[in-house]
């Protein structure tokens, strides 16, 4: 292809993906204004009215609400996501302390959400109505329904109470473990890196229910989207023409699979996007150090910069692995990229 | 019901139970209740590192969050305030009562003795006071604690006009001058009046002592105090100091070598970081953690009885309040707020809401508060028709009003629905209004809405010329229902430069009187104070401040 044709298209979507997040920074700076400020939280109720107004002043929340816009995007814009007003500390710091947590989670979750819904729709299209088809469907369905914390609650409860197959919620590692030095933050990938074994081991067990609760709450649709375009495929007139001409029944499904694998890797994208969001109410229920127990708690505490910082990244990470996925379709599909021109 | 931090202020006026948020976490947390079957020891994965508060030395506590801050003179929260208690050395103490049960606490007759100091004492005019130090305390790198120490301290509290401020400033003290140091074993501060509290402002856990070295070490001149490096590593002086920090992990303390005082009995104190309450409760069944800190009354009642499990229970002086704001109709006449006290269903509350682990009312004074005189009369027992009666006397018919809760306070929105439902059958409509937490403490602190509900409101200081100072003056930061009584505003007056224990007692009887005429906040319900752990954890000390106590905590036989 054309590299004018790359770089204008590209050019276009980072516009977009930029004028995006500004929206979002929009959205949130307005929605946590309305809230009110912590100011009172932070100096306690037995504060003087001089003190809060000492505080507010110091803190900038006085000042109008377009000037303190102005200096938040101002801010934003040479990377700096501001401080948290109580643990001091920066968020930018803040949150590259807990992302790896939850990218580790959400990475897993998303392996384990393709491992089962990609071979499942694929055999479900083999004969739909079929018993797999039926019984895949039933899973999916479960998944979609069911609220993910509470399927997290409920796997707790029988894995780690009642079976005691996997270990209690406590996080990433036991109570008072120490962890691994400190690579990529992803524990299980540092304890790899340090060659510790059986800090590796314990830390896929502390990852497996979270992971699990995560790849079957939120992949069913990619599930649903194989099986629909895989049976497209399967009618489609070179797969006729492949059987007619006698290929062998797994070349055949493979050349399906290959022409519906364009949509599902879109799906596919889409619902990390979800899935990284969805990890808030996830590491709730399992104690995970991520950025989703970070926001909430910072949402608690009125914490303006961090809850700002975490919706931002959940954001970017959205509009980046969407335009990935189109990326990547773009260079697998002829079509996709003529749609385009 | 349950979750993830504590979001109310809690200063002074500790907002009892825990405490939630969000929705999603409130589903959860019933959930987690609703899995009270049978749990066992995990000899699972999750047992085999350094989980359970086994090892001998550690003390695993689960908690529902980082602390907000390590800065004593920010410390405002519950959860950064009990740290602070642990890491700071405070000045005095309270003495301690052992109720024979496992539990301690607080001899609130008598006045605090010295902890980080060795003793003070009142002049005669009772507007000096001079303070001994201990020869032989030591910082946790073994240099020793001198006066200048202590300087520092208030220095720093009365520069950063943070919250911890108010314990200088309510004894009168806003500036150095006041604060002279006499030798390098003895200080005194010069108070414009005789204030009857220097022992326990001093005990405050903010008034807590910092490391003056590491402090300077870090202060810069855009931090000229040191906050931005104290609020995240500390700089402990106190039983504990920090032995890694990981926020949103764990918290991990270790006794201070150095420490003055009797050494506590675990060497290392685990804070693990565990959001959900229903999560904590499990682990704390299950025996992986040795307490279960920061829970609702509710999670507390669905613990009684479990196995391995002990719910301790120590009669305090906090309540759950119901404020009328006195300014403005309908509360400003007098007779509907003593109607809506009339129609209360006190024993209800205790019995069916708070499983009978706290006394029903007997004053607006808390009942075991030192200063309580029970000769004064409290006649609002639950009495519908009298409360229909003085509503007629007052002309109120159809009357409708709107009480606002915290969304984070489980407690009081757990007590709001029986007394609609009471209220109802006097021909009142209470509306329940939720607000968000930080919502909440605007609108207490605006006055600006009719009512509003809170649980485990209590003093940090039980002593009259504190409570009235703080919540019922006419002018008090916290009056948060406007009341004003001439007669109040007097006694308190009275109250801040008397220290003859005798007439403080006679003050205290008259205002006691005036609030129980008055009935500006509407007691109801007098909880006790509980901690859930497993069963051989013993010393646990309640204070007037909530805040547990990790030194003298024990396994017991260990």
């Amino acid at each position: 292809m054309r590299r004018g044709f790359w770089l204008r298209y590209l050019g276009r979507r980072l516009l977009a993906a930029v004028l995006a997040l500004f929206g979002v920074a929009v959205i949130v700076f307005v929605v946590t204004r309305l809230l009110g400020d912590p100011v009172e939280l932070i100096l306690g109720q037995r504060a003087t009215p001089e003190q809060a107004a000492q505080l507010r002043a110091k803190l900038g929340y006085d000042d109008p609400l377009p000037q303190q816009f102005v200096r938040y995007i101002g801010d934003l814009v040479q990377g700096d996501l501001g401080v948290s007003n109580y643990t001091q500390r920066a968020v930018t710091d803040e949150i590259a302390d807990r992302f790896p947590a939850t990218l580790e989670l959400a990475l897993a979750g998303m392996f384990l959400g393709l491992l089962w819904t990609i071979p499942l729709g694929v055999l479900a299209a083999q004969r739909p109505g079929g018993w797999v088809d039926r019984v895949s469907r039933a899973i999916a369905e479960f998944g979609l329904a069911i609220p993910n914390f509470f399927f997290g609650l409920l796997l707790i409860l029988l894995f780690a109470y009642v079976l005691g197959w996997a270990p209690a919620p406590v996080g990433e590692l036991d109570i008072g473990a120490t962890p691994p030095p400190r690579v990529t933050g992803m524990v299980v990938v540092d304890a790899l890196l340090a060659g510790d074994l059986s800090t590796f081991s314990s830390a896929l067990k502390y990852l497996a229910l979270p992971a699990i609760t995560l790849a079957v709450t939120s992949c069913p649709p990619i599930l649903a989207l194989t099986r629909t375009s895989m049976i497209t495929a399967l009618r489609g007139d070179y797969v006729r023409s492949a059987r007619a001409f006698g290929l062998p029944q797994r070349t055949v499904r493979w050349y399906a699979l290959k022409n519906s694998l364009v949509p599902v890797l879109t799906m596919s994208a889409m619902t990390f996007g979800f899935l990284v969001g969805n990890t808030v109410l996830v590491e709730t229920v399992f104690s995970w150090p991520g950025v989703g127990l970070y926001s909430v708690q910072s949402m608690q505490r009125f914490d303006y910069a961090p809850v700002l910082g975490v919706v931002l990244l959940g954001s970017a990470i959205y509009i980046l692995v969407y335009l990935l996925a189109d990326l990547i379709s773009m260079a697998i599909d002829p079509r996709v990229r003529e749609g385009q021109t | 019901m349950h979750s993830t931090e504590q979001p109310a202020p809690t200063r002074r006026w500790r907002i009892g139970g825990v405490v939630a948020a969000m929705a999603a976490t409130l589903t959860l947390a019933a959930c987690g209740g609703g899995s009270d079957g049978d749990s066992k020891p995990s000899t699972a994965a999750g047992g085999d590192g350094g989980s359970s508060g086994g090892g001998s030395g550690t003390l695993t506590i689960g908690v529902s969050s980082d602390p907000q801050t390590l800065d004593p003179e920010w410390g405002q929260a519950h959860r950064a305030n009990e740290t602070i208690k642990n890491l700071y050395g405070q000045w005095t103490r309270y003495e301690v009562i052992d109720n024979g049960d496992g539990t301690l606490k607080a001899d609130l007759t008598k006045d605090p003795i010295g902890e980080a100091i060795e003793s003070y004492s009142l002049s005669d005019d009772g507007k000096t006071v001079t303070i001994k130090l201990r020869p032989d305390a030591k910082l946790p790198d073994g240099e020793p604690i001198t006066a200048d120490t202590f300087l520092f301290k208030v220095e720093r509290a009365l520069e950063m006009n943070a919250g911890s401020v108010f314990d200088f400033n309510i004894l009168g003290i806003t500036k150095m001058s006041q604060v002279k140091k006499v030798s390098d074993s003895e200080i005194q501060f010069s108070l414009p009046n005789p204030s009857p509290i220097v022992g326990p402002m001093l005990r405050d856990q903010d008034a807590g002592i910092v490391d003056p070295k590491l402090v300077k070490e870090h202060m810069t001149d855009d931090d000229p105090w040191g906050t931005e490096w104290v609020a995240q590593n500390g700089a402990p002086t106190g039983a504990y100091v920090i032995e890694k920090y990981e926020p949103g992990r764990q918290l991990v303390l270790k006794a201070n070598p150095n420490y003055w005082g009797e050494k506590p009995n675990f060497d290392r104190v685990v804070l693990q970081v565990i959001p959900d309450e229903g999560q904590r409760a499990q682990l704390l069944r299950q025996g992986s953690i040795d307490i279960a800190a920061d829970m609702s009354t509710d999670a507390i009642a669905r613990l009684d009885g479990a196995s391995g499990v002990r719910v301790h229970s120590v009669e305090a002086i906090s309540q759950h309040q119901l404020g009328l704001v006195n300014d403005k109709p309908p509360f400003d006449d007098a007779r509907i707020r003593q109607a809506i006290a009339y129609a209360i269903p006190y024993q209800s509350l205790v019995d069916n809401v708070m499983g009978g682990r706290a006394a029903t009312p007997k004053g607006v004074w808390p009942q075991n508060s030192a200063w309580f005189d029970e000769s004064v009369e409290w006649p609002y027992a639950t009495d519908p028709e009298k409360a229909k009666q003085l509503l007629a006397e007052a002309g109120a018919e159809n009357l409708e009003f709107t009480v606002q809760i915290s969304d984070g306070d489980a407690d009081a929105q757990a007590l709001a629905v029986p007394i609609q439902s009471a209220l109802r059958d006097i021909g009142v409509t209470m509306n329940i209004e939720k607000v968000a937490a930080a919502r909440f403490s605007k609108n207490l602190t605006k006055r600006s809405m009719q009512a509003w509900m809170q649980s485990g409101l209590g003093a940090y200081v039980d002593d009259p010329y504190y409570m009235a100072y703080l919540s019922h003056a006419s002018t008090a930061v916290i009056n948060w229902t406007n009341y004003k009584n001439d007669v109040v505003d007097g006694i308190t007056e009275e109250l801040s430069r008397t220290v003859d224990r005798d007439r403080r007692q006679e003050l205290a009887t008259e205002l006691q009187a005036a609030l129980n005429q008055d009935v500006p906040i509407i007691p109801l319900a007098e909880p006790n104070w509980m901690l859930p752990t497993r069963e051989d954890i013993e010393g646990v000390l309640w204070e007037p401040d909530g805040l547990m106590t990790y030194r003298l905590l024990k396994r017991a036989g260990g």
